[in-house]
């Protein structure tokens, strides 16, 4: 949780009407060491927000909130495909409503009157879950762009060694030499920064996997 | 006797259907009390009746007898007197046709005649005089005076019969001028003395009668007075009773009227409560959302105020050099656990005042004001479901005598009213649903309130539907929402009336009296003064939104 190199710090954006749960919040944030930037309403958070900026965010939303109600901000970030962690608080929550926030992917959904315990462990997890994903996107990311740095006889050489094809097999099928299908294998290797045929296949196995977690069983 | 009414009417055999049943608002006991000075009444009417009646029979009666003495006494006294003077002439012709120096000749002859006519005369008033008494003694049967007279009369009647036949034998006897048969005279003169002493003896006692009969006739004209006072008495008492019957009537009317109005008062105050309470339940959701508010900040803030006082125990050379920054921030946090605790408090109390039962306190009150706590206990409840309200209102009006409740109460419904109309308009026409409130000082001492929304226009024959009780076209309320504020607005000399607007929605105008003592907006300046012919505020009919 504690990297060596110098994480950028966390922001927890809090989003209501009512200025003393507002302030609150932010005191409360603050006491424990963690950034709050308060908006009174979501145009406004949706104008300044930098969804690329560094850092783990999570987002305490009230559900009433002048303009835009939360659940109708909720759906407009998703549509905006802001992956920000969010955190309901509702007043007059009824079970519909947080159902349907969880499907929508909500990352919690909360009842006033809480507990803020309660409220600073499920912002601690929200900050955790935001920096696992911004950790595996900037993974997949790196690891897009090392395949894109791929030439297309790169590609087919490496389908057919993840395939479990002999370097031998794929030199007959392409009419090249062997010699010339290890150089490719070499390149391949080297283009992705893996080690060995073993990582290799791990790789693109998640690549193709795409949102199923890293093969690392 | 009238107690015994009602009992014969259920008779025996039917079940007494009316125990009670005090429908039109007199209790038992006064029903009893009305009865029974009803019967009083009509008992003191019957006698006065009766002896005014005996009373006029009496005095008719006592006039006829007066009239009769008129009629029959009077000139049976005259007749008596007559009869004696002509008894009289006829006595002193004899006298001086027998005397000492009788006249002679043509002289006596005259006398002769005279004396005949004096005879005739008197014969013809006795006929009368008899006929007369005859007449009262026939129908005058108290009278028993007259019978004495008639006795009287008669008796004289025979002596005058002798007198005459005397007479006629003394002038058959004597036709001559010379004096003869002195014996004769003398008899003759004799039974004139007798006549004239009857004739003395009948008016003697017709005196004495008709003084009597006067002091008769004088006590009965006394009678008659006192008979004639006693039915003026018994009807100036009437009318007095009848007066006195009206006006216990009547203020028994007054009183049972003021009775019915207040009881009308309670309970129009009571639906108003009622109905205050049914929009209280529908507030009461969104105002525990927002007494959440304050609760939630509370506890957040005394959260954070005690991670702080722990992070510095657990650092005590922390806590040592940075007591004094650490201090802004808990006093913060204390200030704004005082400040939520206060704002929950005032959700409460606003709630409390809106919904507590209790008498209508009427005062001088700003209507704007009532206006801004409306707004306030309507925002914190969430019930305006994304409508925009806004109000426009004239600054410097004078006060209106109302009960604040009240009036809040019936903006409140108006309001209210309004949001539902336009977030009811579902469909292409919701964009910017609005609902406004304005107020405006009129002329003639009067304030208007009016709520303008931009729902949807209702038609004319609805409009005073709407005001009708339980006439609702919402699921929820009761439907008496805009009939309550109708009367509690009526009930401090205003009016309340809807129109549909010329463009699109409706609005509800309220106008109301100024509070008395302060002085009617028009004419006199009021307030500003230094702005002269400052233009009269025109009327607002084309500004709708």
């Amino acid at each position: 949780m504690n990297p060596a190199p110098p994480e950028p710090s966390p922001t927890v954006y809090v989003i209501g009407d009512d200025p003393a749960i507002r302030a609150s919040l932010a005191r409360l944030l603050e006491e424990v060491g963690t950034a709050c930037v308060p908006y009174d309403n979501a145009i406004d958070f949706l104008r300044d927000f930098d969804a690329d900026a560094p850092g783990p965010v999570c987002l305490v939303l009230d559900v009433r909130i002048p303009i835009m109600s939360g659940t109708d901000f909720h759906k407009a970030l998703i549509g905006r495909g802001i992956g920000v962690p969010v955190i309901l608080i509702s007043g007059h929550g009824d079970i519909p409503m947080a159902v349907e926030a969880l499907q929508r992917g909500a990352f919690d959904f909360i009842e006033k009157p809480f507990r803020s315990q309660h409220l600073l462990e499920r912002v601690q997890q929200a900050l955790d879950s935001d920096r696992r994903r911004r950790h595996l996107d900037a993974e997949h990311h790196s690891r897009q762009q090392r395949f894109d740095r791929l030439t297309p006889r790169e590609r087919e050489v490496l389908d057919r060694v993840v395939q479990g094809m002999t370097n031998r097999q794929i030199a007959e099928e392409f009419g090249v030499s062997s010699q010339a299908i290890d150089a490719h294998r070499t390149r391949v290797i080297a283009k992705l920064g893996v080690e060995n045929v073993a990582q290799l296949i791990q790789i693109v196995l998640y690549h193709r996997g795409q949102s199923g977690p890293p093969a690392s069983t | 006797m009238a107690r015994h009414a009602p009992r014969d009417r259920t008779g025996p055999g039917t079940v007494d259907a009316e125990p009670v049943a005090p429908a039109d608002g007199w209790t038992q006991h006064e029903r009893l009390v009305t009865r029974r000075v009803r019967s009083v009444f009509l008992v003191l009417v019957l006698v006065l009746l009766a002896v005014s009646l005996y009373s006029g029979y009496r005095v008719r009666l006592i006039d006829a007898e007066i009239k009769e003495f008129s009629l029959r006494v009077v000139p049976l006294q005259q007749l008596i007197g007559q009869l004696q003077r002509s008894v009289l002439e006829q006595r002193r012709i004899v006298r001086e046709l027998v005397g000492a120096d009788p006249p002679a000749g043509p002289q006596r002859e005259a006398q002769v005649v005279s004396f005949e006519e004096a005879s005739r005369t008197t014969h013809t008033q006795l006929g009368r005089a008899l006929q007369l008494s005859e007449l009262a003694v026939d129908d005058s049967p108290p009278a028993h005076e007259y019978e004495r007279v008639d006795r009287l009369l008669r008796a004289f009647g025979v002596e005058l019969e002798a007198y005459e036949r005397a007479a006629a034998a003394w002038t058959a006897a004597a036709p001559g001028p010379e004096v003869s048969d002195p014996g004769a005279a003398d008899a003759l003169e004799q039974r004139a003395d007798a006549l004239g002493r009857r004739v003395d003896q009948v008016r003697l006692l017709f005196e004495v009668y008709a003084k009597s009969m006067a002091q008769r006739v004088e006590q009965l004209g006394g009678n008659a007075r006192w008979l004639v006072g006693g039915v003026a008495t018994g009807q100036l008492m009437l009318v007095l009773l009848l007066g006195a019957y009206l006006r216990y009537s009547i203020n028994r009317i007054h009183r049972r009227q003021r009775q019915q109005e207040q009881r009308e008062l309670r309970q129009r105050d009571e639906l108003a409560h009622l109905s205050r309470v049914t929009t209280a339940g529908g507030l009461v959701a969104g105002l525990a959302h927002e007494l959440n508010q304050p609760m939630q900040a509370i506890a957040t803030r005394a959260d954070a105020a005690r991670l702080s006082l722990e992070r510095h125990a657990a650092d005590p050379a922390a806590s040592r050099d940075t007591r004094d920054t650490r201090d802004p921030r808990l006093a913060g946090d204390l200030d704004a656990i005082a400040a939520q605790a206060t704002r929950a408090g005032q959700i409460i109390s606003r709630l409390r005042s809106f919904v507590a039962r209790r008498e209508p306190h009427r005062q001088p009150i700003s209507v704007n004001t009532q206006v801004h706590a409306t707004f306030a206990l309507l925002r914190s409840a969430g019930r305006l479901d994304g409508v925009r309200l806004s109000a426009r209102l004239e600054p410097g009006l004078a006060p209106v005598t109302a009960d604040p409740i009240h009036l809040q109460q019936v903006l409140m419904n108006l309001i209210q009213n309004a949001v539902d109309a336009v977030t009811a308009a579902e469909g292409p026409d919701t964009r910017d649903p609005h609902v406004r409130v304005e107020s405006q000082k009129l002329d003639g001492g009067r304030v208007e309130l009016r709520v303008v929304d931009n729902g949807p226009p209702m038609a004319d024959e609805q409009v005073e539907q709407i005001f009708q009780p339980f006439f609702t076209t919402k699921g929820d309320g009761l439907g008496v929402g805009l009939a309550i504020s109708r009367s509690l607005v009526e009930a401090i000399g205003g009016t309340l009336h809807a129109a549909a607007n010329p463009d699109q929605g409706m609005t509800f105008t309220v106008r109301l009296p100024v509070a008395t003592g302060y002085p009617p907006p028009s004419g006199v300046a009021s307030g500003r003064t230094d702005e002269p012919a400052s233009p009269p505020t025109p009327p607002t009919a084309g500004v709708w939104l």
